[in-house]
């Protein structure tokens, strides 16, 4: 019995000494603040706003155990809970930024897509414009119509912009917008050449 | 020997009694869940569109009074359990607890305030845009006004997207230019409807007009009248109106024209002082007019007295009926442009001495009764 004591004692030293060892996970902290930031710069925040309001909250309660653990006893101190909690934080984090990625490139393709819309619009318009017959009866209304395609036309190069400048959400609004007025304006042609049509049917009658 | 027992019983006793009492812990602190929960709270149910700045401020706030609660719990760790108490670690998660039930208030009422205030600015500028159409379908409005109105509409329907999708800051934004600018183009129209419709100005014009229908009449001979405002210009002959033809002006349409660059085309009675043909215009063909008369040189001289017209300028001259128009938009240098088959047509009617009217517009107003054709120029004067 009494060669045993000292085993037990050398025994309770190491396991008080692991236990006052015990350090705050600066490094992995670091790393979550690291993975939460490359999430951002993946604009999370525009295009995984969930998933990076999740991985935010993670390191923001993981920090809050560290500095609670910090405030105890060194002995008593214990990181494991923040490591899980910074573990959740970068694998949210990681979620953020593949999500933001593939959503940004949906978002992407969304607006050229609603380019290539508008742009057909436009031409479609601009096709019916040339067609339209010019008599003293039209030709102000087209000229007048012309004006307004000009217009229409003139804002695809904020369009591209737009799109050159990642700005997707509002470049998929301002290309659906330039849609619906290209549209607008092609059926207003079709209405001004049809009441052409009918007055010169009636003139003919006469 | 029993009292050695006794004592030591006794001993034990109180060493067991003392250890309950000192391990048994008087108050226990509130869990993990509890702990964290303002924040978590705060977060998950923020408005949807909460501007970021906003969110991370009240996140901060939030986040360092729950941090200051679980440290008062992590410290009472430290003390014998009979001693730990959380009495203070309560009352910071509470102020905790209240900022963030004010935040989410506050970012609730600043939401609202904004999707009211967008759904106000997108229902003015909806509003402006309307007017300025129906002032500007009044007056005939430029390429570059009607360029400017349907990109407004444009915009106007990007700040619906907006609204639609919580972004209510950006609909504000875009509402408020769709605003001022329907606002400066309806201004621009109105200007321009109330110069059309003066009374005085519009008296002048149809006495000039009345005149020389009257003059045709009597000449027996081809009088020109040029509506600016309906861009066309009226052949008359024998006091009877034989044709229309729409027109392309000046750059400046609306205003009379004062000096030389203006872009705008001169109102007032004159006469083609030459013929010119294929050979000496590029404009196909050409009617050149005897401007500026002595009217345009007395308003020309008054305006520079009054310091309205800069030295240097002149009044200018070479104001043509010409070629190459029919393109239904304003882009000469003050002349009137007509198509060359029309020049063609035209040019079997005019000869040097033609009178030529230019008026701002006719008819002005409702109910209004120029002398536009043969029957109402027979009974002028």
């Amino acid at each position: 019995m009494r060669k045993r004591i000292p085993l037990l004692a050398a025994l309770a030293a190491v396991l008080v000494l692991t236990a006052a060892c015990a350090e705050p996970p600066e490094e992995t902290a670091q790393q979550a603040e690291q993975d939460l930031q490359a999430a951002r710069d993946a604009d999370a925040a525009t295009y995984a706003a969930e998933e990076l309001r999740d991985a935010r909250l993670a390191l923001e309660e993981a920090q809050q155990e560290i500095q609670a653990q910090n405030e105890r006893f060194a002995i008593m101190r214990d990181y494991e809970e923040a490591e899980k909690k910074l573990a959740g934080s970068m694998e949210k984090a990681h979620l953020a930024r593949e999500t933001a990625v593939e959503n940004k490139e949906a978002a992407r393709m969304a607006a050229v897509a609603g380019l290539e819309l508008a742009r057909q619009a436009i031409e479609e318009a601009t096709t019916a414009l040339a067609d339209a017959p010019r008599g003293k009866g039209t030709r102000a209304d087209i000229s007048a119509l012309t004006a307004d395609l000009d217009g229409v036309r003139a804002e695809v190069p904020a369009l591209e912009s737009q799109i050159e400048d990642e700005g997707y959400f509002a470049a998929r609004d301002k290309a659906a917008a330039m849609a619906e007025s290209a549209l607008a304006i092609a059926e207003e042609i079709k209405a001004a050449v049809e009441i052409e049509a009918r007055i010169l049917a009636k003139r003919r009658n006469r | 020997m029993v009292r050695r027992h006794r004592r030591a019983s006794l001993i034990l006793g109180v060493a067991l009694v003392l250890s309950a009492v000192l391990l048994i812990p008087r108050d226990k602190p509130p869990t993990p869940e509890v702990l964290r929960s303002p924040l978590r709270r705060l977060v998950q149910e923020a408005p949807p569109g909460t501007p970021r700045a906003v969110l991370d401020e009240r996140v901060s706030g939030v986040s360092h009074l729950q941090r200051q609660a679980i440290i008062a719990v992590a410290r009472q760790s430290r003390r014998p359990p009979l001693l730990r108490g959380y009495t203070g670690a309560r009352r910071l998660l509470a102020t905790a607890d209240a900022a963030a039930d004010e935040a989410l208030e506050a970012m609730a009422t600043v939401q609202a305030a904004a999707r009211q205030e967008a759904l106000t600015r997108i229902t003015q500028a909806q509003e402006a845009l309307l007017n300025a159409r129906v002032v500007g379908a009044r007056v005939h409005l430029q390429a570059a006004a009607r360029q400017a109105l349907i990109q407004q509409e444009i915009t106007l329907e990007e700040a619906q997207r907006n609204l639609t999708r919580g972004d209510y800051q950006a609909a504000i934004h875009k509402a408020g230019q769709v605003l001022s600018g329907s606002r400066s183009e309806q201004e621009n129209a109105a200007r321009t409807l109330a110069r059309l419709q003066d009374r005085t100005t519009v008296a002048l014009w149809r006495r000039w007009v009345d005149q020389t229908v009257a003059w045709s009449r009597r000449q027996s001979s081809t009088a020109l009248v040029v509506d600016k405002a309906g861009h066309r210009l009226l052949l008359y002959d024998s006091g009877r109106l034989l044709t229309t033809f729409d027109i392309d002006l000046g750059l400046n349409p609306i205003p009379d024209k004062l000096h030389e660059g203006d872009k705008a085309t001169p109102e007032g009675r004159y006469r083609i002082s030459q013929v010119r043909d294929g050979g000496d215009t590029i404009y196909h063909r050409a009617f050149l007019l005897n401007y500026p008369n002595d009217e345009d040189w007395a308003r020309f001289k008054k305006a520079r007295e009054e310091g309205r017209i800069a030295p240097g300028i002149q009044i200018g001259g070479l104001i043509e009926i010409h070629g190459y128009g029919g393109r239904g938009d304003d882009w000469t240098n003050g002349c009137m442009a007509l198509t060359n088959p029309e020049m063609d047509f035209l040019d079997g009617w005019v000869k040097e001495g033609t009178p030529v009217t230019i008026v701002g517009a006719l008819p002005m107003a409702p109910g209004d009764t120029l002398a536009v054709d043969a029957t109402s120029a027979g009974s002028s004067h």
